[in-house]
């Protein structure tokens, strides 16, 4: 490996280059992985097309989930679903997973794909999260998609990076998404365009893999290209015997510059929401505490493996939902959904009241299913408040304890009045 | 490329649910998502857009989803060029992408108010309002980018270069 950061090195790599690039350079790189989904595989077969191909030139590095549209709402989608299935046995893409297999970088997490070192192009924004694992993972277009699926590579510009020293363990009752909320507060919507950010420090070590899965996702929310975290013995150890590629550990060496360093105190936090309408409108649970809740949505790539549901189940304690309140749970995978059946989970949640979904986006962003109405007030674990995100009504994101909390009251509860 | 039209003023952060909300991503021919342009921002935009008017933005233009019907929805409704203070990473790939002009102008928004008529140079790498007689530098475009912008977007590009 070269010199420099964790971005440089994996570019530099990936270009085929021996040199470390500067910031701001532009490199042709070949992903060892090129993610699409329902939504964005379509246009991007047109694409690819329009762009002059007829065939994908490394059918085995492409992956396509159906995730967003599942299980299909309307007649067009449902068409395109049978076009996309009918191309992928004719362009032999073999990682693919059909409706119901969950939302497609949870999938990726869960059997592997996800490895350090590995370069991963996504046609999907929150790609980001596959720097859990310290991959270079970052989203594309449908343009871009085309370009990627018929060339087997694509222009990158060589981003900057902000390192964050994370310090401390998380304090009773505070989640990792707190975390990545308060990391949001810090960095605001705009702080990170265009830049990685990697992730140091001793409180890594403290943090599951599902939880640095939460964060890195939260990334692109800041602006970031790409938020990763140094592989260590928690990723190994997930790997092992399952990781889909060789894969090399990548550390920034000495000489590496960043564009900004800074502390972060974990234990000093508290539980936190984003306020409607932007994912930096941060604000203490405490200071909302008491809004009425008309849905509770517990799911999407931010908040839905085994280990957020288990938080959430474990906070509902046996306690029902409030009444006037929806409450929505969405695997974020079919191995994830066996796992609350097997352990009960699922009947808990059911007697308490709740919808469960079919694994995938579910409600995320607002074309199926959940849909808010005017002045409808939902906390949920997802990553997005934007307006009319989930339809006319407010969002506020919060951890999956925080939810649980807020579904057993009806209303926005700080989950350490609970514990 | 030069584009020249009234202004019409947008904050920051205007994220891509609120350019082309998500019900419309895979209902509606890339042709006809102009009439649904900034919907999420405003219901009635689509009605106040003419041909060649330019979007004036604030920071983060474009942040969110991946979705690149957002820029497609922009150039559909006949938009000449979106300047903004400055634009979210995916954003900004997709304009070029599909043949929206972009121009990258810190501070833009305060020296803009709607209807101004506003100048857009890409190739001399300014902006100007021509209302209030003033000019700004745009933060300059690699050359293999407008060259891409310059050809209609990257499938005329490659088209060209065959
Ligand atoms: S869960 Fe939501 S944010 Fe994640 S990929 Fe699906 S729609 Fe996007």
């Amino acid at each position: 490996m070269t010199d420099g950061t964790i971005a440089q090195q994996i570019l530099a790599a990936k270009a085929g280059i021996e040199e470390a690039p500067t910031p701001g350079e532009h490199l042709t790189v070949e992903p060892d992985w090129i993610l699409c989904h329902d939504i964005s595989a379509y246009p991007g077969m047109h694409r690819m097309e329009q762009l002059g191909f007829d065939r994908v030139a490394t059918p085995e590095k492409v992956i396509l989930a159906f995730d967003h549209y599942v299980p299909s709402p309307n007649e067009q989608t449902t068409g395109q679903m049978n076009v996309l299935a009918e191309w992928v046995v004719e362009q032999g893409i073999t990682h693919f997973f059909d409706a119901g297999s969950g939302i497609s970088h949870n999938i990726m997490a869960e059997q592997g794909y996800s490895t350090p070192g590995s370069l991963i192009l996504g046609a999907d924004s929150h790609t980001v999260t596959h720097g859990a694992f310290g991959a270079f993972a970052t989203g594309i277009g449908h343009t871009d998609l085309g370009e990627v699926l018929g060339t087997g590579e694509l222009w990158l510009k060589v981003p900057e990076t902000h390192r964050v020293i994370l310090e401390g363990e998380l304090p009773h009752g505070v989640d990792a998404k707190d975390l990545a909320l308060g990391l949001m507060r810090e960095f605001t919507t705009k702080g990170a365009i265009y830049d990685a950010i990697e992730f140091h420090g001793p409180g890594v070590a403290n943090l599951e893999i599902h939880q640095r899965q939460t964060i890195a996702n939260i990334t692109v929310e800041m602006g970031a290209m790409a938020g990763m975290f140094l592989a260590d013995e928690l990723t190994e150890a997930f790997l092992d015997g399952q990781a889909k590629l060789p894969y090399e550990q990548v550390t920034p060496s000495a000489t590496a510059t960043y564009s900004s360093e800074r502390v972060f105190e974990v234990e000093a936090l508290e539980p936190l929401v984003a306020k409607p309408y932007a994912v930096d409108n941060i604000d203490s649970v405490a200071s909302v505490a008491g809004t009425s809740v008309d849905q509770v949505f517990v799911g999407t790539c931010n908040n839905s493996s085994w280990g957020d549901i288990q938080e959430f189940a474990t906070m509902m304690d046996g306690d029902e939902v409030a009444e006037g309140t929806d409450l929505i749970v969405v695997p974020g995978t079919k191995e994830t959904l066996k796992r609350m059946n097997e352990t009960g989970v699922s009947n808990q949640l059911i007697d308490a009241g709740a919808m469960i979904g079919t694994p995938g986006c579910g409600p995320c962003f607002g074309a199926h299913g959940g849909i808010l109405g005017e002045g409808d007030v939902c906390v949920g674990t997802m990553n997005r408040n934007f307006p009319g995100r989930m339809g006319p009504g407010e969002i506020y994101l919060a951890s999956p304890t925080t939810a649980a909390a807020s579904a057993i009251h009806g209303s926005i509860t700080d989950p350490r009045e609970v514990v | 490329m030069r584009r020249e039209g009234p202004a019409h003023v947008l904050p920051d952060d205007v994220d891509t649910d609120q350019i082309i909300p998500g019900e419309y991503l895979n209902t509606v021919p890339d042709e006809e998502l102009g009439a649904y342009v900034l919907e999420g921002y405003d219901a009635a935009f689509s009605d106040r857009v003419s041909h060649g008017d330019i979007l004036i933005a604030g920071e983060n233009f474009g942040l969110g989803s991946s979705r690149e019907a957002a820029p497609i929805a922009i150039r559909e409704a006949g938009i000449g060029a979106v300047v903004a203070e400055s634009f979210a990473r995916i954003f900004y790939r997709n304009a070029i992408n599909v043949g929206l002009p972009i121009a990258e102008v810190p501070g833009i928004s305060e020296h803009v108010s709607d209807d101004d008529i506003i100048r857009v140079d890409l190739a001399q790498g300014i902006v100007e309002n021509v209302t209030r007689d003033e000019s700004f530098q745009i933060n300059p475009l690699p050359p293999s980018l407008l060259d891409i912008l310059s050809a209609g977007g990257l499938i005329p590009y490659r088209r060209n270069r065959r």
